[in-house]
């Protein structure tokens, strides 16, 4: 944390770690914000880490992204990634409203499992998908509709999640970096300390009154930019 | 010859040595060396020359071309060199391991340490040699014992080195190249520790025959003679025709020599690094021993296990990250790359020990291991062992980025190439499979059971219809059944359908019975033999439905299997109906106990055929189960093919990459061509506005030579009328002697001196004219005038000058006269003379001021004069010395008058020079006045 605090000013590193269901949209969204190019096929993932570099309005953050495989197969190599992560988006397909509650529900017990201390992002993934009328007309044979923006903040909560937020790999490279660039201001968040602290952190708490004011706006404003950058 | 008588002479030497030393040794290595001499020298005949062009005859050499000379040459040297190299290897043979064996009674094993393979290696190069030979001796010109031509040498080469004489080379020189330095180095510790093998060896070095080759020389020379072909095998192809079938032959030839190479290279590669393994384990602690990723105990003796192979080693530095942000740990270790595990030593005081941080095992099992190069950081790697039992990361740092792509790509390859996979899985799909097949036995089984029970149950059915000795027959027939049921299938089948025929035939002589016409059918069957067949025939469309409809009831029952209820139900049933057919039949007693029998006989064979089936759809399922078992195995091996699959992906990407760039290249290609085009036709533009000037350069120039060639024709002009003026001084001299005449009239005539001057300002504007029209006169004119004007202007200047300073009042109107003389004298001379009369009442009013500006006046005059001509000069000198003594104060008064005066006449005279005679005697009238001023200088 000191550490993190003197690097503030220079350069804040960030670890991302992406779970979620098989072919979720996970990959393609890390493809899309380290290499610019959405991957044309399918290749399952095992294990991948990608570099990236964010411009926010105080200072830049270096992004070290962690990509996971989905298949229960590699139940026993995925915990590996989860250490000194910053934060875990949680992804899912809003396409498969079908498997999205137990799939999280058993995203968010390996997550508490191996990371409880560990912030949860969730994330809906392929929101083109809301339009296209293959997608709507599958789901509608199964009296079903794509998740939409309300249900997902609703799952968001179920799981514990500090934010919702949604996007599409394939048509919007917006939609990415918005998602990563939020990501990226609820880790800053991180540095500030939690609600819950043992009595003599409160003692200093109290004396450094006036500085955490000064956080507590910036946080709003980051948290107002936030929900604007999930509108658009 | 002198060689050869150089050696004989050593020899002798040799053998006095040896008498001196001890005579039964001498005589037993005399004898064998000798014999083992002759062998060399008659290998060594015919080869004595240096080159193949000295070795042949003069007179043949002619025949050949340089290069067929050459080719010749270098096959003379293989030839030889392969000669030495035999030597060498008998040498070793029966000198050195023949010496070692008999004297120290050294062992084979020690012996073929120190010489690896050498007597097959020799066999193997003396089979080339004899092939060399004898080709020599094919190639030789009839009726000559040397001169020869070998004209093919590419089949040998392929046959040494390919095939199995190149495979046992290969095998003969790895063996041999990757033991060498083990053998120099047991050599010098026997040299070192065994003093019997240093005497052995130093009398060994001193016999002749040797050539004091030693051990080190020798093991050196063999093991470098593989790489000396190269060299000779191209340059043999360097000198042959180009295309032709010998170069083939001999390009096919390297290609297997330089293949040979590569493995034997390979072969000690590889022996290096499994000594080195072998000394990296002796380091090793003894009794240290970890736990393996993969939970297996690790121990030190583990390490050269028959199937590890050292396949790179490396420094890495391994560094862990933990989740309580205490910082990172890191240390160097030093990291084996094995055939199947990577191991993490640590080195202190040149001991090893196997490397712990962070409770890491320090042996990490290649199986299922995930490779990745780090995204922050282009020398970090992590490693990830995705093992069941305890998955673990590794994260190394290297020293650059390619030596982490090196690392990264071979542990990839040694992942891809580890065995245990294929071993262990198909094991336990063997055993489900198995247990699956027993399982289905045991319910066939049972099966089988419950069908006999049934067929007990008819038995007993039809025992208490019919009488006990039909059920003891029938109880009989299911266990004979039984025990033939899996293996008579298709018998089954048609015993059935038999038994269905019978069954037809007794229903048939039922009917026939209760008539009373029963004996007269028989007799019309039998007379008629077509009624016989007709009932063939109905039997034969019969046995068809009934085959059916066994076939129908039988699907019925398999598919109700289950439930034996069912088909117990139908049976009765159709035991019922059989009942009521033999009520119908109880006229004929006999019948009905065969139609009982043949009904046991066909249930029995059904149900055994129903047992069948059972049995052939448990096999029909297990194959299946097998088969998707071999499917599923992909699955087992998944992460081993998506590694790989994403490797081809990465590959795929990279060739992406590569085309792209490539596009690019040729974009870049195509703009450059465009440019150059560009710059081409600019180029082009350019030449011609070269072009265009050179022409107009060229019409300058002729311009110019023709200017040139009007003033070489203006300086002629100009030559001829300076010769003109030579002429014209020529004819004044002459006229001056009559002037001298004629000033003598004048002094007596003041008079008539007056006149001559008028009539000059009547002729002086004649000349201006003429001068106008000739324009090379003007400018042979130019170069006299401007000294004159200069002249002038100063002489007017200066007099004027001593007026000022006498009186004032004259200054004023002195100043602006000298404005206005200048203009006027130059348009005309007629205004000059008034003024030059001015001037002279000025001088007679003033006597004695006028003796002071004479002074002045004299000198500037006399220069004038110099510049003007000087050859009148000097021939007028002499003259006017005379008559000035005479005349002296006559000459003062005509001084100063003439002084403007002669100024004036001088530029009469230069006009005069120009123009005709007809103006000489007013030339003669200026020389008159000039002598008076000559007298005067000479008297000041």
């Amino acid at each position: 944390m000191k550490e993190r605090r003197i690097s503030q000013p220079l350069v804040m590193r960030c670890k991302l770690v992406l779970v979620g269901d098989v072919q979720c949209g996970k990959t393609a969204m890390l493809q899309v914000l380290a290499k610019d190019c959405y991957p044309e096929t399918y290749v399952p993932t095992v294990f991948e880490n990608y570099t990236a570099g964010l411009e926010l309005e105080e200072q830049r953050v270096e992004l070290s992204l962690w990509d996971t495989s989905g298949s229960p197969y590699y139940d026993n190599v995925r915990p590996l990634c989860y250490s000194d992560a910053d934060a875990v988006l949680l992804c899912f397909d809003i396409s498969r409203p079908d498997t999205v509650e137990s799939s999280l529900k058993k995203w968010k017990a390996e997550i508490m499992d191996f990371c409880p201390s560990t912030r949860i992002i969730l994330v809906g993934c392929k929101t083109d998908l809301r339009t296209d009328v293959c997608t709507l007309m599958e789901l509608s044979n199964q009296r079903l509709t794509p998740i939409s923006h309300e249900q997902g903040t609703l799952l968001a909560k179920q799981v514990g999640a500090e934010v919702y937020l949604e996007c599409s790999a394939f048509t919007s490279e917006k939609s990415i970096h918005s998602v990563f660039r939020s990501a990226s201001l609820t880790c800053l968040n991180k540095l500030q300390p939690p609600i819950k602290q043992s009595p003599t952190r409160r003692l200093s708490k109290r004396l450094l009154h006036l500085p955490s004011k000064a956080e507590l706006l910036t946080s709003s404003f980051s948290k107002e930019r936030t929900k604007s950058c999930t509108i658009m | 010859m002198d060689d050869i008588d150089y050696y004989r002479s050593k020899p002798l030497a040799e053998e006095s040595n040896f008498q001196t030393t001890n005579y039964d040794a001498i005589s037993i290595d005399e004898c064998h060396y000798n014999v083992l001499r002759d062998d060399l020298e008659s290998d060594a005949r015919d080869f004595e020359a240096p080159t193949w062009s000295l070795a042949v005859d003069p007179q043949y050499l002619k025949n050949f071309s340089k290069d067929a000379v050459k080719r010749q040459d270098v096959i003379h040297e293989l030839i030889q060199t392969e000669i030495n190299h035999v030597r060498t290897l008998k040498i070793v043979l029966n000198v050195y391991i023949r010496e070692l064996r008999n004297t120290l009674q050294m062992d084979e094993t020690r012996l073929e340490r120190l010489f690896p393979q050498v007597e097959n290696l020799l066999e193997v190069h003396q089979f080339f040699l004899d092939n060399l030979k004898l080709r020599r001796l094919d190639s030789m010109e009839p009726g000559s014992s040397q001169n020869y031509c070998i004209h093919n040498l590419g089949d040998i080469l392929i046959t040494q080195f390919s095939g199995e004489i190149g495979s046992r080379l290969r095998y003969l020189y790895g063996m041999f190249c990757s033991r060498h330095t083990d053998a120099v180095n047991f050599y010098k510790d026997l040299m070192q520790n065994n003093k019997k093998f240093q005497n052995l060896i130093r009398k060994i070095c001193q016999l002749s025959i040797v050539r004091r080759l030693g051990i080190p020389e020798i093991i050196l020379l063999i093991t470098q003679r593989i790489t000396k072909y190269p060299v000779l095998f191209e340059r043999v192809i360097k000198y042959t025709e180009d295309e032709s079938e010998e170069q083939m032959d001999l390009i096919k030839g390297l290609d297997f020599l330089k293949d040979t190479i590569a493995q034997v290279n390979a072969h000690v590669d590889e022996a290096e690094k499994e000594a080195r393994l072998r000394e990296l384990s002796s380091k090793l602690e003894p009794k240290s021993q970890v736990k393996m990723t993969s939970g297996r105990v690790f121990r030190r003796e583990d390490m050269l296990q028959g199937k590890r192979k050292l396949l790179h080693e490396g420094m890495l530095n391994w560094r862990v990250t933990n989740n309580k942000g205490k910082g990172d740990k890191h240390t160097d270790v030093i990291v084996l790359l094995l055939s199947d595990v990577l191991l993490l030593l640590l080195e202190k005081d040149s001991r090893l020990t196997f490397a712990s941080l962070d409770g890491k095992p320090a042996v990490i099992s290649l199986l299922k291991l995930i490779v990745r190069e780090a995204a922050h950081n282009e020398k970090a790697m992590f490693l990830i062992s995705a093992s069941l039992d305890t998955p673990e990361m590794y994260e190394f740092h290297t020293s650059s980025a390619e030596e982490r792509n090196t690392w990264t790509n071979k542990i990839w390859k040694a992942v891809e190439c580890c065995p245990d996979v294929k071993e262990e899985e198909p094991e336990e799909l063997s055993k489900k499979i198995w247990e699956f097949q027993r399982k289905l036995c045991v319910h066939d089984a049972s099966i089988e059971q419950h069908l006999t029970e049934k067929l007990k149950l008819f038995s007993s059915i039809a025992a208490s219809v019919t009488g006990v000795s039909d059920t003891s027959t029938s109880e009989r027939h299911p266990l004979r059944g039984n025990a033939a049921e899996p293996l008579q299938g298709e018998r089954l089948l048609t015993g059935a359908l038999k038994d269905v025929e019978n069954l037809q035939n007794l229903l048939v002589m039922c009917e026939q019975g209760p008539t009373p016409f029963t004996s007269r059918a028989t007799d019309l069957v039998l007379k008629k033999p077509h009624a016989v067949t007709g009932l063939e025939n109905n039997t034969h469309m019969l046995p068809e439905n009934g085959f059916e409809s066994s076939m129908e009831s039988m699907g019925d029952r398999i598919q109700v299997a289950n439930t034996d209820l069912d088909p117990q139900l139908r049976e009765l049933h159709l035991s019922e109906n059989q009942e009521l057919s033999a009520d119908e039949n109880l006229s004929v007693h006999f019948p009905k106990a065969e139609f009982y029998s043949t009904v046991s006989q066909l249930s029995r064979k059904l149900y055994s055929l129903q047992s069948v089936v059972q049995q052939l759809e448990s096999h029909i399922k297990v194959q299946h189960a097998t088969i998707e078992e071999l499917k599923s195995r992909p699955r087992g091996n998944s992460l081993l093919e998506q590694e790989k699959h994403r490797n081809l992906h990465k590959q795929n990407e990279e060739l992406a990459n590569f085309q792209r760039l490539q596009n690019q290249r040729l974009q870049e290609q195509r703009q450059w061509e465009q440019e150059r085009e560009r710059q081409m036709l600019q180029a082009e533009a350019r030449e011609k506005e070269l072009r265009e000037r050179e022409m107009a350069c060229s019409r300058q120039e002729e311009m110019l030579a023709g200017e040139k060639q009007e003033l070489a024709r203006c300086r002629e002009e100009y030559q001829q009328d300076l010769e003109r003026l030579r002429e014209s001084m020529r004819s004044v001299e002459k006229e001056k002697e009559k002037l001298e005449l004629q000033k003598k009239y004048k002094k007596n005539e003041n008079v008539p001196v007056v006149y001559p001057l008028e009539n000059e300002q009547i002729q002086i504007p004649p000349p201006y004219p003429i001068l106008n029209i000739v324009s090379p006169g003007f400018t042979e004119r130019a170069p006299l005038v401007p000294p004159r004007r200069e002249s002038i202007t100063g002489s007017l200047v200066k007099p004027e000058v001593p007026i000022h300073l006498i009186s004032t009042t004259n200054q004023t109107l002195k100043a602006g006269s000298v404005q206005q003389k200048i203009p006027t004298k130059l348009a005309a001379q007629p205004k000059g003379k008034e003024k030059h009369s001015k001037h002279r009442n000025s001088h007679q009013r003033t006597n004695s001021a006028a003796g002071i500006e004479v002074s002045h006046v004299v000198p500037i005059k006399v220069a004038g004069r110099e510049g003007g001509s000087l050859k009148a000069i000097r021939s007028s000198s002499p003259h006017h010395l005379h008559p000035d003594l005479f005349t002296h104060p006559d000459k003062l008064s005509s001084s100063v008058s003439s002084h403007s005066g002669n100024s004036s006449r001088k530029h009469n005279h230069s006009h005069n020079s120009h123009t005709s005679s007809t103006h000489s005697t007013h030339s003669g009238h200026r020389k008159t006045k000039d002598s008076p001023n000559a007298e005067d200088i000479f008297f000041f």
